[in-house]
Order: structure tokens, then C-alpha cells, then sequence
């Protein structure tokens, strides 16, 4: 959403909307949202099956991106990927697969559900190069030049300040890193009433 | 993109995803797509 008008809502308020909607996509991916989960959302966004192969079920299943961060460039063996609103793990878990044994994936969510879901998938994958630490997108506690890549998957249309939050990303990027992200725009003007509606921001 | 420092900021892919989905947001009439972009952090 961009446009002029200053919504008004906050980014801690919404980060209590964003909470609760994640944790139930975590604990009841299949129940219906304003969006499609798991498989289904995969196929649609392109992602091939091989990729997330060997990734557990659970986690695929409360998948909720906008995009598809692997179509937009290699992630290579060896790098440093960061994923910000890793959610239950599915992109997270995938990177950890490309950048193999001596790369490093660590995956930052606000909602404890969804770490709790990532972490579990980890731990069945046996993959001890990927995180899952609680973070916030604006705030990455990490240093900056850190990350190879930069991925993240249907967070950056919930942030009210998204110059200040891709700066941030931005930061964390080593120079020349690179950003791979899936989001939403829409087509046409969203008016200031919509804009002020927070359960627009969260679904 | 380029306010917040990046270069080659670049929409690649576009996906009508909202199509049928279980419980449609008041959101879609504005459009929504999903979408897939990528950019560099200068060198």
C-alpha cells in the first residue's frame, strides 16, 4: 500500500494483528484466510517441488509468502542468507538446503508459533546451519555487511515505514548483496479509509 | 528501492494470487497481486 495519507494506526498495533493471524496460519494452516497456504500457494507462486523436497509437511503447510525469492537469483553454496519474517520456516529451510554445510541461514519471526514450527523443522531435517531467532523486521539484531542475501516473503506490506525497513535490510546486506523478496502491490489508489482499516495491513 | 540505498531494484514476476482464496479481503478490489522483486546494496 502507498499513497500520501498517513494511516492511523501503529506498527505496535499492528504487530499485535500480524501476531495473532500468524499463529493461527501456525497452528491451523488450513482453517481459510484472505490468502492461500502451503502447497497449493507454492505451486501458484512457482516454486519447484524440488526445492523443498525433504522439507517436513507441517512446515510447508502454513507456508502464507506473496512471492518466490528462489526464482530471482541463485543462492549459492557457502553464503550467508537471512530471511526476515521467516514465519514457519519453508524458505528458510530451502536456503539452508542451497547454501549447504558451510553456508548459514538464520531466519527472524515476531510470532512465537511460527518459531516453534520452524525450529521443530530443523531439528527433523537435521539441519544445523539454519536459526530461527525472534527479531522484528525494522530492528535486525545483527551487525551490518552480514548477509550475502537478503530474503524475505510477504512481510515488507506490513510495515508502515517501508523506506526505514528496507534501509535496514539494506544494512545487513554485505555490498553487493543481494535482496530477494516476494510482496503485493495493488493496481489501484487505496483510499485513506482503507488505509486506516488494520485488518486490511494483516491479511 | 532507491530512497532506502539499493540499485537494479527490478519487479520480476507478477502472480495472480489471491484468485479463490478461502476467505477474500475487502483488499482485492484495490488489485492485490502477489509480485517477486530484487535488488543490490551498492558496492
Amino acid at each position: 500500500m502507498s499513497t500520501h495519507h498517513v494511516p492511523k494506526i501503529s506498527q505496535a498495533e499492528l504487530r499485535v494483528e500480524i501476531k495473532k493471524e500468524y499463529a493461527n496460519v501456525a497452528l491451523d494452516p488450513t482453517k481459510g484466510y484472505h490468502f492461500h497456504t502451503g502447497r497449493r500457494l507454492a505451486g501458484i507462486l512457482g516454486y519447484d517441488e524440488a526445492l523443498y523436497a525433504g522439507v517436513p509437511e507441517a512446515n510447508i503447510a502454513s507456508f502464507a509468502g506473496t512471492g518466490n525469492p528462489f526464482a530471482l537469483g541463485p543462492i549459492n553454496p557457502g553464503e550467508t542468507v537471512v530471511d526476515i519474517g521467516s514465519g514457519a520456516g519453508f524458505d528458510s529451510l530451502i536456503a539452508s538446503r542451497l547454501v549447504g554445510p558451510a553456508g548459514r541461514v538464520i531466519g527472524f519471526d515476531m510470532t512465537d508459533e511460527m518459531l516453534k514450527k520452524a525450529r521443530a523443522g530443523a531439528a527433523a531435517m537435521g539441519a544445523a546451519n539454519v536459526e530461527f531467532r525472534e527479531g522484528l523486521a525494522e530492528a535486525l539484531p545483527l551487525p551490518d555487511d552480514f548477509a550475502d542475501v537478503v530474503i524475505s516473503n510477504g512481510v515488507l506490506n506490513m510495515m508502515l515505514d517501508k523506506a526505514a525497513t528496507l534501509a535496514e535490510w539494506r544494512r545487513i546486506l554485505k555490498p553487493g548483496g543481494r535482496l530477494q523478496v516476494g510482496d503485493i502491490l495493488v493496481e489501484r489508489e487505496v483510499p485513506a479509509d482503507a488505509l486506516d482499516d488494520i485488518s486490511l495491513w494483516t491479511g | 528501492m532507491r530512497a532506502a540505498g539499493f540499485e537494479d531494484g527490478q519487479i520480476v514476476y507478477r502472480y495472480n494470487s489471491y484468485v479463490d482464496v478461502p476467505d477474500p479481503s475487502d483488499a482485492l478490489e484495490f488489485g492485490t497481486q502477489g509480485i517477486s522483486f530484487r535488488a543490490r546494496k551498492p558496492v
